[in-house]
């Protein structure tokens, strides 16, 4: 239930920012060319609600099978192979999150020391870069969760499958256009 | 030593199923932290700096406004236009779906999902008029991996983020070389259509042409839009991808009516969904890059080649044998990201002109996707027909060599990729 939530939650915190970059952008277009005016600061605010978007977003990432790999030699060992050599896998993936998470946390210890603001936006830098811990501890849950259900021996796959991907994204649409011509 | 470390820790990792931004990261992390002595706190905030990058604020719109025009619906609207065109030519209706997968792809920059989105229609209703379905499906397919490479195009837009060329030049340059390889296909459509003795269809009246163009219009002005922006330099690249993904949602809700408002947040959590993948790459290659450029590997061997007398044509022999080979075992953005740091420096030394150098990278990961193991353009064909993977990629064959040829072209003469550029910004200096 709270999962569920919280699944929810994270789909629209992607979709909000991703809308906010598009609207600000595009304002600001409109803002110069009729009205000759616009604020410094949007192209900050763009990229940052882009930095926090794809950070925030990489455990979802995880979660609907978005990141592409290489998995054709994988797939060449017997099933017993695969596993232990996908365990190796995520474990490195956490250690990934690990490093990074050290890194960026001491990163932010100087810069909450130093106290510096962002260049235009009236904020410290170290609570932009606080996305970098987060995004890597989210991350780290996701992949703990894929190896825990690795080892309790459910069927897993982490990589992408693009083609599957887009072919059954266009069989829902079709089925919805379906919908729509019978429903007149 | 540290580089055969980089490379070596690169493919294991890739190799047992690590998805590659994180090969890449972990790669580079751990050979720094390891042989050499930056920080590790300044190596973490490289992964954010990656997305301060100006040039690649433009990918998440491009995905956006692709998203909302790839439907059916359109993609209906350019096949009737496609066919008012050019159906009553002999072979006609394949030719037709060459030019509605040129213009498809134009709109929605991506090669698999043009393929599904024209070939889902077409490859049946070839096969309904006469032609064979591996005439059909090896049309779809190799037209299909046009999107890549006329503008505008996200593979694009990645190579001038990285290689920091202009993505202005980038798209004009694709402008001439994707109209050429349209050309080519429809050559060879032509070609065979006179020895097999295929079928044209009625000639159009001038009322259809119109008004099938009229209805296609709306869609395909998105193209217009974004070159004519960045052209006139009313837009930057980034600004002119926002003003498109904002179109294309008027378009797609109000004009086309192919979706409804309650559709959008989907269309938003899908094209966020592509843009975190992406980006989790790019960001995780410019750490790998980094990484690459201290260590003075391009240098290097871009030192040792001019030693060893090697030609700018012989080198491109290489580069072509690379990519190929790469393509078809990895997706074109990965590899794109992991060579172009490598060969760009290396292309410049030698005299090569960088927009050229994409060009040819962007036409060797096109044909990557029709050659298997890894051909993304062969999975998709084989899931919208019934036909299994060896008689698809036999299907396809025949224009795969189309292809090559196309290739051979573009690579020794840079003429076909800069005339464009050059005409339009003047010569690169």
């Amino acid at each position: 239930m709270l999962i569920k939530l919280y699944h929810h939650l994270e789909e629209a915190i992607i979709s909000l920012l991703l809308a906010a970059m598009t609207i600000v952008t595009f304002s600001q277009v409109v803002a110069r060319s009729f009205f000759n005016s616009g604020v410094v600061w949007a192209l900050e605010l763009t990229t940052y609600l882009f930095a926090w978007m794809v950070l925030f977003g990489i455990s979802y990432g995880v979660r609907v099978h978005a990141h592409i790999g290489v998995d054709v030699f994988v797939k060449l060992l017997p099933k017993q192979g695969q596993r232990i050599i996908s365990a190796l896998a995520i474990l490195c993936c956490m250690a990934y999150c690990i490093l990074v998470f050290i890194g960026s946390w001491n990163y932010i210890n100087i810069m909450y020391e130093l106290g510096i603001e962002a260049e235009d936006l009236p904020v410290q830098q170290w609570v932009i870069y606080l996305i970098l811990p987060i995004g890597m501890t989210l991350l780290f849950i996701r992949f703990a969760e894929v190896l825990y259900k690795l080892i309790i021996g459910s069927e897993v796959h982490m990589l992408a499958d693009e083609a599957k991907d887009i072919l059954a994204e266009h069989r829902q649409q079709q089925a919805t256009e379906r919908h729509k011509d019978e429903k007149p | 030593m540290t580089i055969l470390f980089l490379f070596g820790l690169l493919f294991v990792l890739m190799f047992i199923g690590v998805p590659i931004a994180i090969a890449l990261g972990l790669s580079s992390l751990l050979t720094i932290l390891l042989l050499s002595d930056d920080s590790l706190a300044s190596l973490s905030l490289k992964l954010f700096q990656g997305m301060e990058h100006a040039t690649l604020l433009a990918i998440p719109f491009f995905i956006l406004s692709a998203a909302f025009l790839s439907t059916g619906g359109v993609a209906k609207r350019i096949i009737r236009f496609a066919i008012a065109c050019v159906g009553s030519i002999r072979g006609g209706m394949a030719m037709a779906s060459v030019l509605a997968c040129m213009l498809f792809a134009a709109v929605s920059g991506s090669s698999p999902a043009t393929v599904v989105a024209i070939g889902s229609i077409v490859i049946a209703g070839m096969v309904a008029t006469g032609y064979t379905k591996d005439f059909a499906v090896g049309v779809v397919s190799s037209a299909g991996t046009l999107g890549i490479l006329i503008p505008p195009s996200l593979v694009m837009v990645v190579y001038a983020a990285v290689t920091e060329v202009s993505v202005g030049r980038m798209f004009m340059a694709g402008v001439v070389p994707g109209i050429l390889a349209g050309l080519m296909l429809m050559g060879a459509i032509y070609f065979f259509a006179r020895k097999k003795d295929l079928p044209r269809m009625k000639p159009a009246s001038w009322e259809e042409v119109l008004s099938s163009g009229f209805n296609a219009i709306w869609g395909l002005l998105l193209v217009f839009i974004i070159m004519g922006g960045i052209y006139s330099g009313f837009f930057t690249p980034t600004e002119a991808a926002a003003v498109a993904a904002v179109y294309a949602f008027f378009i797609a809700v109000f004009v086309y009516r192919d979706m409804s408002i309650t559709g959008v947040p989907k269309v938003l959590l899908e094209s966020g969904k592509v843009t975190i993948m992406l980006m989790f790459i790019i960001t995780n290659a410019m750490l790998f890059g980094h990484v690459l450029t201290t260590e003075q590997l391009p240098q290097e061997i871009a030192e040792a080649i001019i030693s060893f007398g090697m030609s700018p044509w012989m080198f491109l022999v290489v580069v072509n044998v690379l990519l190929l080979v790469g393509g078809s075992f990895m997706e074109p953005s990965g590899l794109l990201l992991i060579l172009a740091p490598i060969l760009f420096p290396i292309a410049v030394e030698l005299g090569i002109d960088p927009i050229h150098l994409g060009i040819i990278m962007v036409v060797n990961m096109e044909v990557g996707m029709i050659t298997p193991p890894v051909g993304l353009n062969l999975f998709v064909v084989v899931g919208i027909t019934d036909m299994s993977l060896f008689e698809v990629v036999k299907a396809v064959l025949p224009w795969l060599l189309v292809l090559l040829t196309f290739l051979i072209i573009v690579t020794y003469i840079p003429e076909v990729s800069l005339f464009l550029p050059n005409l339009m910004y003047g010569p690169q200096t």
